[in-house]
């Protein structure tokens, strides 16, 4: 094989490992599949450093080296379901490296399964739901509902904004606080279950699991980074919610 | 009891909002209700907490891999909506808040128990990939 096609097989495993990357998987899922794609192409040997702000590739034979930096991430799972059946359908049948980049450029573009206007709802009735799991009880299901609705929506304008992450969660953890604290004056719903399940589904416990995950798998630079990642969110979560706190004046809280 | 259909629909729905396929979001409100029910039911059979989290995390994570088969689709699918309610999010944030309000000790003991409960969660999980990637083909 010329070393023209390892180049564009290249790019291919490369944007293959970005986007699983920005989709939320976990390290050795990305470098499992970046490996594979370039077995699939004929590469041997490839050395696949994947972290979650960005993936090194290199041909030891080619001589060829890849760096593709990462920046945002989220969880988008229909994306990693998609890369994956790329991956293995070109295992088995093996396709253009043009046309290959620009299906991966295609499932890296494709909206979202959950229609936009029920974004927001379906997060705050998550919310809701957990509200039910951390001690809530079942008359304060639907005013945690409408408070989260203004949790979910508020997170959405600061993004919109483009604050920094880290702002955004302090003053999401702010807005539980308030929403549920009017609540409690209007209703008499306690408060400690409603802001608990309003900040459950922004709080990183689902990253501090990842992280321990790429720390079981022996990817320790990854795991760090995801740790410090949601160790910054938790701080700031806290944060937003402890000055609400203070400014309304609230007791104990959970 | 009353908690069991939450967990379902907590999961389910957070599924849904990190982007999983229409087809896949029922299994993934199985997956939250299965490590749910394991979870409250060693609890309610006298088991200690973190063990508890095993028990739900290891019925997870076979459950993922089971779905991951049948389905075809990746197993990480299953895994992560239905870990939502197992997650040590609010112990962690609990922990940040006596921090910031200066309760040193309460606060440094709810982070390290929030360690531990992701630390277990994750290798509850780990064991199931392991153990079904020896016998059969990846998905």
């Amino acid at each position: 094989m010329v070393s023209y096609e390892h180049a564009a097989a290249l790019q291919v495993a490369a944007e293959a490992g970005v986007v699983l990357m920005q989709s939320g998987a976990d390290v050795a899922r990305v470098e499992d599949t970046v490996a594979r794609i370039l077995r699939a192409y004929g590469a041997e040997q490839p050395d696949i450093y994947a972290t979650p702000t960005g993936i090194f590739i290199s041909l030891s034979d080619e001589e060829t080296t890849i760096v593709r930096r990462v920046r945002q991430r989220t969880i988008a799972l229909d994306r990693i379901s998609a890369i994956n059946e790329l991956s293995r359908s070109l295992c088995a049948q093996l396709q253009e490296p043009g046309e290959a980049l620009r299906r991966i450029r295609e499932i890296a573009q494709q909206p979202s399964p959950l229609p936009g206007w029920l974004d927001v709802p379906a997060s705050g009735l998550a919310a809701a739901a957990c509200t039910m799991l951390v001690g809530g009880t079942l008359p304060g299901v639907l005013p945690a509902f409408v408070a989260n609705l203004v949790v979910q929506a508020g997170e959405r304008v600061c993004r919109w904004l483009g604050l920094p992450d880290a702002v955004s969660d302090f003053i999401a953890g702010a807005n539980a606080v308030f929403g549920a604290t009017l609540l409690d004056r209007w209703f008499g719903v306690p408060v400690g279950p409603v802001v608990a399940g309003g900040i459950m589904i922004l709080v990183p416990g689902l990253a501090f699991t990842n992280a321990l995950r790429d720390a079981i798998a022996g990817d320790l630079v990854s795991a760090t980074a995801r740790g410090l990642e949601a160790f910054v969110k938790v701080a700031a979560l806290a944060g937003g919610v402890g000055a609400a706190l203070f400014v309304v004046g609230g007791g104990a809280i959970l | 009891m009353i908690t069991y259909p939450f967990a379902f629909v907590g999961a389910a729905i957070i599924g849904a909002s990190f982007r999983l396929p229409r087809s896949t979001i029922p299994w993934a409100g199985l997956c939250g209700l299965t490590a749910w029910a394991g979870f409250d039911l060693s609890l309610r059979m006298g088991a200690p907490e973190l063990a508890a989290v095993f028990v739900g995390a290891i019925l997870l994570g076979v459950l993922a891999e089971v779905l991951a088969r049948r389905l075809h689709h990746p197993a990480i699918l299953f895994a992560i909506p239905g870990l939502i309610p197992l997650v040590p999010g609010i112990i962690a944030y609990r922990g940040m808040l006596m921090l910031s309000r200066n309760q040193l000790a309460e606060g440094a003991w709810q982070l390290a128990r929030a360690l531990l409960y992701a630390g277990i969660l994750a290798a509850g999980l780990s064991i199931p990939t392991v153990l079904f990637r020896r016998w059969t083909r990846r998905h």
